[in-house]
């Protein structure tokens, strides 16, 4: 409770974004932000929350409101004055130089003194070492950057925001691409900053979960309106879903409901039919040492566990990505070698990150039409009347947000996800979609979307063999999980068996047993 | 959000201005030629642009296709002085009859050695082709010997000279593969290297079969360059081995100019053929108001500058306009840093988009 007694470091005042010609962007937000606390900031894509970064970092500055810091009412006109007041902020999208050491990108942001009228580095190597001290398995100093994982990135973007010794750190996870035991990892580093430091965090994440379990308070913007403003001892997951849905709550709600009564009912559904429809047997490749499971058409089926387990590979060498030895029968017959044949066969592997899927410059149209090209002979001209029916007819039965003719990337996240997914599930059945963390750096609601998407898909005589580092997806999605473990499988879970803490309680294990 | 649609509007009209800068100034220099000497724009003239610019425009057109998937042929000229050679001595030695298909054999075997190298032994595309086109340069060096191959036989010169409603007979048989071209890139494999130009990873996900696509292309450009190597030995009724020394700059330069982008994902067949037709307006204009043919290298090698550097312009606009999908956008260019590093390492962060995320490239 001293907690809220103290002053806060930040005091945001009536603030109002407005772009021309009439976007309401913010709409008179007034929030409190205290040193030495985790504020989780939260909302669903466009709500307003980047926005409100933007203008705490000096990037952007408000239509209308003030700022205040220390009781000081403070103006930005750009991220270096954040700077010079102690506002630093941490992006998912790191702009690190991948050809430039941890160190050296950490000095790249400050500008230095100039002695004798020659540039003189900022902080140095010796600043780095002292800075990571602070963070657990942090890349040394002289660690080049492309040979980072994106885990080992964002320590060294830790380092570098702390090595401007800022009062106030944003941290933003709108667009993860770590896995779940990576996020735990930032989320417990960040409590400890906050803590120990006296610094104010702000975080950014989609994750609700996440946002709660780390933080002291929680904001929750819904377009543009302050929505939620509580203590985190005051608040629930419910109360922020009923707060970011908002009129689509229900739905989501409701879907969910949905996953969980078909993920139940669903050894009575599978009995009638007969066999395996897809057989995997001695899979071995790289990263992973010998898998053999089965599954059947109308299965959603995990596959779970720590990072390096072998899920994606498994996914990629089933897609015939990477080179394998083993037996895949898929559909009755063993699967050709090449990528091509698989597609044709209905196999399918769809990637969390859009841009590997999608060629964000086309229209939706073209990235949808792209998938059925070679279901025509090599040299003949494929019609486009059919081509633009067959896209206009899935843009609007899948409910994507956006006209066929438009560009991909002008549709959000969530929506291109939506395309990849739906392009896949019009194959028709049988269909084997290997999904591998497919709702990666979607927002809630666009989750929600596309997990029904794929239950659909699911009944109407799809195999989904997918791999999400979201346990609660997983649990929520799955009729069965193969907890993997150094590309081994060591448990199979099955039904109702399926939840988050035995999910969760796996990887930890999986973890003492590497160490 | 409309502002940002904007925004994007207005990026977009950015773009299509740079991609038409180089073309349009070429139309005003035409326009301007006209003026001054009202002969530059008669059909004559303009068929003998096409008359001059029909070997390089019939590689330009295999060039356009590679270019397409982000790849291209240094070797272009190297296989059309060999077919051009060989298809010489094998004419002096056997009659027009047998020099045509052994050239157009050669033109083949040619492009399937560049795609062995660059799909077997994954040599870049880049190195590959400039090594194979010095070693086919050289080989027709050695088969000519010191001077150059001359052909007793005018058949195949005159043939290509017949007119036809006062039309060339070699400039309908460039139009006739100006629409074949025009035909394949339209087909399933065609259409298909654009995506693999664009991001090879999503085309490789969609079941484009990658390797197949990105090596046909080879064997197209090397069959047209021994097309092109026939025409100039019909031309000159002799083979060189100096014959296509400048044709991979000018075909990639037609292309480029035309619109289509160096790095592959974008572009058409009809932007590359009208790209290379002004190539061949601007020598002939130069021609037309007296500049020295060294001037006219000159000039034609600023062109080529100025049209790659508009793409380029083009395509980091695009970059930007793609930044703004995610939320943070540009704000994770600038926000992390502070003062003055900023758009160093924006350029920087842009970079290693390039270079690692074909993702965006195509865009």
């Amino acid at each position: 409770m001293n907690l809220t007694q103290k002053p806060p470091l930040l005091r945001v005042s009536d603030v109002w974004k407005i772009y021309p010609p009439n976007v309401k962007a913010l709409r008179g937000i007034s929030i409190e932000v205290r040193a030495g606390e985790v504020t989780a900031l939260l909302g669903a894509n466009g709500a307003g929350k980047s926005t409100l970064a933007r203008i705490l970092t000096g990037i952007e500055r408000p239509t209308s409101g003030t700022l205040e810091l220390d009781g000081r009412p403070i103006e930005l006109s750009g991220p270096s004055d954040g700077h010079r007041m102690g506002i630093a902020a941490i992006y998912q999208e790191l702009p690190l130089l991948p050809n430039l050491t941890a160190a050296e990108n950490m000095s790249l942001g400050h500008t230095g003194r100039p002695f004798l009228g020659i540039w003189s580095p900022g902080p140095s190597r010796r600043t780095y070492a002292e800075l990571a001290v602070e963070i657990p398995d942090a890349p040394g100093p002289d660690a080049l950057i492309r040979h980072l994982s994106v885990a080992e990135r964002q320590k060294v973007a830790f380092i570098r925001a702390l090595s401007v010794e800022p009062r106030l750190l944003i941290v933003d996870e709108g667009t993860s691409s770590l896995s779940h035991q990576e996020r735990q990892e930032m989320q417990d580093l960040l409590h400890r900053l906050a803590h120990t430091h006296e610094i104010a965090v702000i975080y950014i994440s989609h994750f609700i979960d996440d946002a709660l379990s780390c933080s002291d308070r929680v904001i929750a913007l819904r377009d543009g309106e302050l929505a939620l403003d509580r203590p985190v001892d005051q608040t629930s997951h419910a109360d922020v879903l009923g707060v970011l849905g908002g009129a689509v709550r229900g739905a989501a709600q409701s879907r969910r409901r949905d996953v969980s009564e078909t993920g139940s009912a669903s050894p009575g559904r599978s009995e009638p039919v007969s066999g395996n429809d897809l057989e995997v047997q001695d899979l071995h490749c790289p990263g992973i040492r010998s898998l053999s499971f089965t599954m059947r058409v109308g299965e959603c089926l995990g596959l779970y566990g720590p990072p390096g387990c072998g899920a994606t590979e498994t996914l990629r060498a089933i897609a015939g990505l990477s080179d394998h030895s083993g037996q895949i029968r898929w559909d009755g017959d063993s699967l050709p070698k090449s990528m091509t044949q698989r597609v044709l066969r209905n196999v399918v592997y769809c990637n969390g990150d859009r841009a590997k899927n999608l060629i964000l410059s086309w229209t939706v149209a073209r990235n949808i039409n792209l998938l059925y090209l070679f279901r025509q002979p090599l040299l003949s001209v494929p019609s486009g009347k059919v081509a633009r029916d067959r896209a206009r007819a899935i843009v609007s039965r899948f409910e994507i947000k956006g006209t066929a003719d438009e560009a991909i990337r002008n549709l959000s996240g969530g929506n291109q996800q939506r395309v990849v997914v739906a392009r896949t599930v019009s194959l028709g059945a049988p269909l084997l979609l290997l999904g591998d963390d497919l709702t990666r750096g979607v927002d809630i609601v666009g989750r929600s979307h596309i997990q029904g998407l794929l239950r659909a898909a699911a009944s109407q005589g799809a195999a989904i063999l997918l791999y999400s580092s979201d346990p609660e997806e997983t649990a929520a999605l799955c009729d069965r999980v193969l907890v993997l473990r150094d590309g081994e499988v060591v448990r199979e879970i099955a039904g109702p068996d399926i939840t988050v803490p035995v999910l969760e309680s796996e990887v930890q294990r999986g973890r003492h047993a590497n160490a | 959000m409309s502002s940002l649609h904007l925004r994007d509007l207005k990026r977009n009209l950015q773009i299509s201005a740079l991609r038409i800068a180089v073309p349009a100034c070429i139309v005003v220099m035409a326009l301007v030629v006209t003026v001054v000497n009202p002969r530059f724009l008669t059909i004559r003239n303009v068929t003998a642009i096409l008359y001059g610019i029909a070997p390089v425009g019939v590689v330009g057109m295999g060039m356009a296709l590679l270019l397409f998937s982000g790849r291209f042929d240094l070797s272009v000229g190297g296989i059309a002085a060999l077919c051009a050679v060989a298809g010489a001595r094998v004419m002096n030695a056997f009659g027009l009859e047998v020099a045509i298909p052994v050239a157009l054999l050669i033109g083949l075997a040619c492009g399937a050695v560049n795609s062995f190298v660059i799909f077997r032994l994954k040599v870049n595309s880049f190195v590959a082709t400039l090594g194979s086109g010095y070693a086919f340069t050289g080989i027709a060096a050695v088969l000519s010997g010191q001077s150059p191959v001359a052909v007793n036989d005018l058949s195949l010169t005159n043939f290509l000279n017949y007119q036809i409603a006062n039309i060339a007979v070699v400039i309908y048989l460039y139009a006739l593969i100006v629409l074949a071209i025009l035909w394949y890139s339209h087909t399933v494999a065609g259409r298909s290297l654009l995506a693999v130009g664009a991001n090879e990873e999503a085309a490789r996900y969609a079941g484009v079969p990658v390797t197949l696509v990105s090596m046909l292309p080879f064997v197209i450009t090397g069959v047209l360059c021994s097309i092109a190597g026939m025409i100039t030995l019909g031309y000159d009724a002799a083979g060189l081995a100096t014959t296509g020394s400048d044709w991979p700059m000018t075909a990639i330069a037609g292309a480029v100019i035309g619109g289509v982008s160096i790095t592959g994902g974008e572009g058409s067949i009809i932007a590359a053929f009208i790209g290379m037709f002004l190539i061949g307006v601007v020598q002939n204009a130069l021609v037309f108001i007296n500049v020295d043919t060294n001037y006219q290298t000159i000039i034609l090698g600023f062109v080529i500058i100025l049209a790659v550097t508009t793409d380029i312009l083009a395509r980091n606009q695009l970059l930007r306009l793609a930044g703004r999908g995610t939320e943070v956008g540009n704000a994770v260019a600038e926000g992390a840093l502070p003062g003055e590093s900023t758009r160093h390492v924006a350029a920087g962060a842009q970079t290693s988009t390039a270079a690692g995320a074909s993702s965006i490239k195509n865009i």
